[in-house]
């Protein structure tokens, strides 16, 4: 079964579905059948690489909101987040563009550890507070996992992958995705959002049916 | 668990470029499952 994930670096909801979705995965029969794959997306490509703007200073500058109410916003999802042992930290948490740290997931996939990248990364950013449209904070982050620093050097320099990040994106969207996190398995069942674990298990039990059905 | 999804939005927002579609998925789970989009993050 393939199951292939899109989500994007800065997602609260996504880092959350991610957890979810891996419990579902440590209690699913077949488990050792499944192959997750993380395929990029940007909620905001627009962004400005470099403005380092806190997160929470983005979200008051949009709703007019004070600092406590900004505060009070986010108390939900990171109460969430906790419950399955993510530590969101958006007191430090700053908004970034993600299209090089998506390029550099790409360049981890090539050496069989896109999915540690693609964990290492949301974790910067959700979790620590790094700044993960910085070249150079790319860099360490990716020499973390296993990829070559000059490797990622060279990646991040040019524009190796960009291809390869604009077909996931308008993959999403020909899929019929409105949203992220986004999950498709087999490229027969689709599942939106932040599910409860049950409801992810479920689908993965679905879909072996249906898969077992096709093969019988 | 059914997870609410108050106004309050991320700021984030995302230019929409048409794409050919592509044959349709049968939707699993709940359909107000929390998600991020162009219009920003339910909180």
């Amino acid at each position: 079964m393939r199951v292939e994930v899109w989500s994007d670096i800065v997602c609260p909801w996504c880092y959350l579905g991610k957890r979810r979705l891996e419990k579902a995965l440590a209690g699913f029969e077949h488990a050792g059948d499944v192959e997750v794959e993380w395929r990029s997306f940007q909620l905001d490509p627009s962004f400005p690489k470099g403005l380092g703007q806190p997160v929470y200073e983005a979200l008051a500058r949009k709703t007019g909101a004070t600092a406590a109410q900004v505060r009070g916003m986010t108390e939900h999802v990171k109460a969430l987040a906790a419950e399955e042992g993510l530590a969101y930290d958006f007191d430090r948490s700053v908004m970034a563009n993600t299209f090089d740290a998506h390029r550099l997931t790409h360049l981890a996939k090539t050496h069989g550890i896109g999915a540690e990248m693609h964990e290492r990364l949301m974790r910067a950013n959700l979790v620590e507070g790094e700044v993960v449209d910085d070249a150079e904070t790319l860099v360490r982050l990716g020499a973390e996992v296993g990829v070559p620093a000059g490797e990622a050097r060279r990646v991040l320099a040019g524009d190796a992958y960009s291809r390869e990040v604009m077909e996931d994106v308008n993959q999403a969207r020909a899929l019929g995705a409105t949203g992220v996190p986004f999950f498709v398995l087999d490229r027969t069942y689709g599942i939106s959002g932040a599910q409860p674990v049950e409801a992810f298990l479920g689908a993965l039990r679905t879909a072996r049916e249906h898969a077992a059905t096709r093969a019988g | 668990m059914r997870e609410s999804t108050p106004a309050a939005a991320w700021p984030y927002a995302v230019a929409e470029e048409p794409v050919a579609a592509a044959p349709g998925l049968v939707t699993l789970g709940s359909e107000d499952a929390p998600a991020c989009s162009g219009e920003g993050c339910p909180l």
